[in-house]
């Protein structure tokens, strides 16, 4: 038996290949440096911007859609939490999956609505059970306020996901990569109100989903904030996916 | 005879006739030589008739008669001769004895006594009283008219005279036929009547197209146990077959580099012209179920690979196989089989010592609990066939034959739960929707045969043949990762597929094969031509069903195909001296497709409706290839064969477009191979081949839809040896080792969903074995014998390796090694045994896949193609007992 076995082995090395390997490769997180942000006459300094993600899809269709990418070449399929005030690269896990071109992406940001569950489902590793969780102090001249964000990044539909055809292009031949999912909490920041915010004079001020309009017609500034937030972190300055090569 | 012979003078007569006179004298001498020729007839009969009362004496004559058979051993080795037997009649017309006058001590004679022992004649009469009578009956023993791949010698043709003996004597399958009609015979009892002549004719095999052109006899079949007809197949080099979807479900075979699936590049057909393959099935193009044909009743079946013969039609892209049904031990035989996971099997086959080989009735009957959950099985069919003599040469045969199983289906499980401990190798998924998958088949067929035998070779045959096979599936490949087309919000509910198709299909054949021709006095042949035709009415659906109400949650396919091919062919077979020798010819088919897919045109739900839904169209085209072969034989003990043909796969028609000249999956197939078979190949036969073959797109298997899709051209090559060796009487052994490298030679068509699917060239074709390897051995062998009665021993082997296969996205399948043994002893009517499958206890899938799946057993799904498997059957032991009578 060893001899056919090693005769079939022989056969195999010596004419040719599948075509795709199987790869594994560690995927790492890393956050801002600098935690104080500008943001118009607001200083803002972040004490916690803590992301929750996975899992992570990579497709071979250039727009990972429900329909566009029934399967992937490679992924993440755990949950992990990013630190995002803490420059160094943070070991989530590793990516697995085979060789090819990864052009597109679908994942989750700590929340994931699966297949056969009628109800979203928060992750392990989610933030406080949020998608993200921002903490901090924005400060002008001699106004100052603390303010907590807790955002809830749900999928659309059931088996659906939070991140839809995000674009990627790189191609992994094997598993001597990394990858590195950076995410830029200061730069979602870019678009609050703190104006409006500071002048609901409450400290801290909760950004969060749920809020109804003003008595006026007008957007809870709270509730205005989140809707920057989510728009910031889906839209905007999504996560980004950097591959090197490994060391 | 002496019909015959005046039939000649007519015609004589008629021929002379001056054709130039005006139409009176014409009529007037035609008239005159009938008349002539009827005197003489009239006369021939009344002297005939004197000379047979001359005596006083009623000759006896035959009422009964059976074909004697001619030893398989003797035809193997070529033996032939005359045994003379003399018989003694009784008063009543039965036969009392019957001695060999000469050497008694043969087969042959054994064979002989046999079937004269069960005539029944008149009695012979003096006056008005019977009387008791001894005839002398020469019985010869006599092979077919030599063809190339039979022996080196050049076949002579027969001369007019001789023909007309040939015309009744030559009959392919083996039987019995007078050449001279009873003449008189001596009455006194006690003494010896005038011979009655009769020739017992072995089969012509058919002209071998290739060096891989084998056909498996009765002994090759049952050296090694087999639980199935398609275990059988996997005596022949090359051929693997397995199965892990329930015994309701066709066999997966493998055969030099191609994974036919479920027959997608397979022909299979059973008596030459009854097609097993059904068109468009909608488990996989070319399904052939073959589980209804029981094993025992399997005569023996060629196996050609390679597409090298112009009868190989649609599906042959990998080869064909054609079983031929008939019962060689004659009587009634009751067996009983009773075994592992409380497996029990009934078998009666009824074959009437006075009919021939393809004359039998066979039922059988089995249920078993299966080897894990989910599988057991409950299953009953039968098969008769009735062959039957008909005037001026022609006989007939008709075959029926019903079939239904259903069985439960464990479905494929993740190599990384099994490795994980969350499911068991030959458990189920823990899962109302995993252990709710089950398949139900029924087939029912009629057919009709006629051949007639004409002189020096020629044959004309017709055949019809009506079929319906009805499946019914239920399978959940990927567990929970569908999501409804028809309401998109109804998702999660299980992947489990349900596939219906009901298939009614009728064809008809017409095969005639001319006399052989002499045209130089060292060249001979003949030509044969031969029409197919096949229609077939298809139903097909298959929907997502939610358990346990199996309510349909989605409808994924909703169609009526109807298809229909007709083909045609012609063939030479030539010998250019005794050395050189070349068959070929080329073959047309012409395929015809009306689908009506009532799900085309799909409005999806979220689009106002402005059409009624449905796509109905149409397609045809032709496919036309040449099938070549030559054959050297340099020296009586060595061939050279050199073989080209290009063959098809007819289309899904489901995936046709509107006017599309159906497009055939073209295959293109070599060979060069040598066949050494020192002393004609009694003590051993070796064969060696090279091979190769390129198809213009291939498929594979998809998961999701749990059908075949389109993956791109590609190519096999590769080499096989085999030795078939009988170093003693008692022994039998036969081994192979195919070897092919297969490979994909572009890319995978590009879809929206991978736009530039990965391809490097030379690339491995998925799921194809490299290294198959068979070894069959068989030995029956008197052990003792007891009261006069002999004990006879049988042991039989079976191996079979296959080696890794490669697997989509980088995977590897591991290796699978079996080994099958069976003992049994026969003492008189009594045989008992025991069969034991996979001795080893090999834990081994009998199928492996590389796609995506969602059991929830993990927090989150996969999306990344892994890999499942589908557990082949554990060490399976079986007790057989049976009565002969």
């Amino acid at each position: 038996m060893k001899i056919l076995s090693l005769f079939a082995a022989i056969i195999l090395a010596a004419c040719g290949q599948t075509g795709q390997n199987e790869v594994s490769y560690p995927i790492l997180a890393a956050g801002i440096a600098d935690a104080t942000v500008a943001v118009g006459d607001w200083t803002i300094v972040l004490t916690r911007a803590d992301v929750g993600i996975g899992p992570i899809y990579f497709c071979a269709a250039s727009g990972a859609s429900l329909d566009l990418c029934p399967h992937a070449v490679q992924e993440f399929t755990h949950d992990a939490l990013i630190d995002g005030l803490d420059p160094t690269p943070q070991s989530l896990g590793q990516v697995t999956g085979v060789s090819g071109s990864l052009r597109s992406t679908k994942y989750d940001l700590g929340i994931s609505w699966p297949l056969t569950s009628s109800n979203v489902v928060p992750s392990a590793s989610a933030p406080e059970g949020h998608s993200v969780f921002l903490a901090g102090r924005a400060t002008r001249g001699t106004d100052s306020f603390e303010f907590t964000a807790e955002i809830d990044i749900e999928p659309s539909y059931q088996g659906a996901y939070a991140i839809l055809g995000q674009r990627v292009d790189v191609a992994v031949a094997d598993s001597n990569a990394r990858l590195l999912v950076r995410v830029a909490p200061d730069q979602w920041l870019a678009r609050l109100n703190f104006d409006s915010l500071f002048a609901m004079g409450a400290s801290p001020v909760r950004i969060a989903d749920g809020y109804a309009a003003l008595e006026d017609g007008s957007v809870d500034p709270r509730q205005a904030a989140r809707n920057a937030l989510v728009l910031a972190i889906t839209n905007t300055q999504k996560p980004d996916f950097e591959w090197t090569t490994g060391e | 005879m002496r019909t015959r012979a005046h039939e000649r003078i007519v015609r004589a007569s008629l021929i002379l006739a001056t054709p130039g006179l005006v139409d009176l004298m014409d009529w007037f001498e035609r008239q005159l030589a009938r008349a002539v020729c009827l005197v003489f007839i009239l006369a021939c009969a009344v002297s005939a008739s004197a000379q047979d009362t001359a005596s006083g004496i009623t000759p006896h004559a035959v009422v009964s008669r059976v074909d004697a058979v001619y030893p398989p051993d003797a035809m193997r080795e070529r033996r032939e001769g005359t045994v003379t037997l003399l018989v003694d009649i009784d008063a009543s017309g039965a036969v009392t004895s019957a001695t060999v006058d000469g050497d008694a001590a043969s087969d042959l004679a054994d064979a002989a006594r046999v079937a004269v022992l069960q005539w029944r004649f008149t009695a012979a009469r003096r006056g008005d009283a019977a009387v008791a009578s001894r005839i002398r009956v020469p019985i010869t023993f006599a092979l077919p008219a030599a063809t190339a791949s039979e022996s080196v010698s050049e076949p002579e043709p027969e001369s007019e005279s001789e023909s007309e003996s040939e015309s009744v004597s030559e009959s392919e399958s083996v039987s019995e036929s007078e050449s001279v009609s009873e003449s008189e015979s001596e009455s006194a009892p006690g003494s010896e009547a005038a011979p009655l002549e009769v020739t017992v004719r072995g089969s012509r095999p058919p002209a071998s197209r290739s060096t891989s052109d084998l056909t498996l006899d009765h002994e090759a079949l049952n050296a090694a146990p087999h639980d199935s007809v398609a275990s059988q197949l996997a005596s022949a080099p090359g051929i693997y077959v397995s199965r892990f979807e329930g015994d309701a479900v066709a066999h997966e075979i493998y055969l030099r580099g191609f994974n036919a699936e479920h027959g997608q590049d397979m022909e299979l057909t059973l008596n030459g012209n009854i097609p097993i393959n059904q068109l468009s099935h909608l488990h996989g193009q070319g399904y052939a179920d073959m589980n209804f044909i029981i094993p025992e009743v399997v005569r023996s079946l060629r196996v050609v690979e390679g597409v090298y013969d112009p009868r190989q039609g649609d599906f042959a892209v990998a080869g064909s196989v054609d079983f031929e049904l008939g019962v060689h031990d004659r009587g009634y035989q009751l067996r009983s089989t009773y075994g592992s996971f409380n497996t029990f099997r009934q078998l009666l086959i009824v074959a009437p010592e006075d009919e021939a080989d393809d004359t039998f009735g066979a039922v059988q009957f089995r249920s078993s609990d299966g080897f894990g959950e989910n599988r057991g099985s409950l299953s009953g069919g039968a098969i008769a066939q009735y062959g039957f003599d008909l005037p001026s040469q022609f006989r007939g045969r008709v075959h029926l034959a019903a079939y239904g199983a259903r069985a439960g289906i464990a479905g494929v499980l993740r190599r990384d739960d099994i490795n994980a401990g969350r499911v068991g190798f030959y458990s189920s998924y823990d899962d109302p929707s995993a252990n709710a998958q089950s398949a139900l088949a029924t087939r029912a067929q009629l057919a009709l045969s006629i051949e007639r035998r004409a002189p020096r070779g020629a044959r004309t045959t017709i055949g019809l043949w009506m079929m319906f096979a009805g499946f019914h599936s239920r399978e959940n490949f990927s567990g929970y990762t569908q999501r409804s087309r028809t309401m998109t919000d109804w998702v999660g509910r299980g992947d489990l597929n349900e596939q219906i198709n009901n298939d009614f299909s009728l064809g008809a054949s017409f095969t005639h094969r001319t006399r052989r021709y002499r045209p130089w006095s060292a060249v001979t042949g003949d030509l044969a031509f031969g029409l197919s035709f096949r229609t077939s009415h298809v139903d097909q659906s298959q929907n997502l069903l939610q358990v346990p109400q199996n309510q349909t949650w989605d409808q994924r396919i909703d169609a009526t195909i109807q298809a229909s091919d007709i083909g045609a062919y012609v063939d030479t077979d030539w010998n250019f001296t005794r050395y050189v020798h070349l068959r070929g010819g080329v073959r047309a088919d012409m395929l015809h497709f009306d689908v009506d897919d009532r799900l085309g045109n799909f409005i999806p739900q979220f689009r106002p409706e402005s059409y009624v839904q449905g796509f109905r169209r149409t397609a045809l085209g032709f496919a036309v290839g040449p099938r070549v072969t030559l054959e050297l034989a340099p020296v009586s003990f060595l061939r050279v064969l050199f073989s080209y043909g290009q063959g098809f796969r007819s289309p899904q028609a489901r995936q046709l477009e509107e006017g599309e000249s159906a497009p055939f999956a073209r295959v293109h197939s070599m060979e060069a191979g040598l066949r050494f078979a020192p002393d004609e190949g009694k003590r051993v036969t070796v064969t060696t081949a090279v091979y190769g073959t390129t198809l213009s797109y291939d498929v594979a298997f998809d998961a999701a839809d749990g059908r075949l899709e389109r993956i791109g051209p590609t190519t096999r090559v590769g080499f096989v040896a085999s030795v078939i060796g009988r170093p003693w009487d008692w022994l039998y052994l036969s081994s192979s080792i195919t070897t092919v490298h297969a490979t994909l030679d572009g890319p995978p068509p590009a879809t929206a969903d991978n736009p530039a699917p990965p391809y490097v060239s030379g690339q491995l074709l998925p799921y194809v074995p490299p290294v198959v390897v068979r070894v069959d051995a068989g030995a029956k062998h008197q052990l003792a014998t007891i009261a006069d009665e002999p004990l006879v021993g049988r042991l039989g082997l079976g191996f079979s390796y296959l080696s890794s296969r490669p697997l989509p996205y980088g995977a590897f399948s591991n290796s699978v090694a079996l080994l099958d043994a069976s003992v049994s002893v026969r003492y008189g009517f009594l045989e008992i045994g025991v069969d034991a499958y996979n001795l080893f206890d090999a834990q081994y899938a009998a199928s492996e896949y590389s796609f995506v799946s969602n059991w929830q057993t993990s927090t989150y799904p996969s999306l990344v193609p892994a890999r499942h498997v589908g557990a082949g059957a554990p060490l399976t032991m079986m007790l057989n007992v049976g009565v002969t009578l």
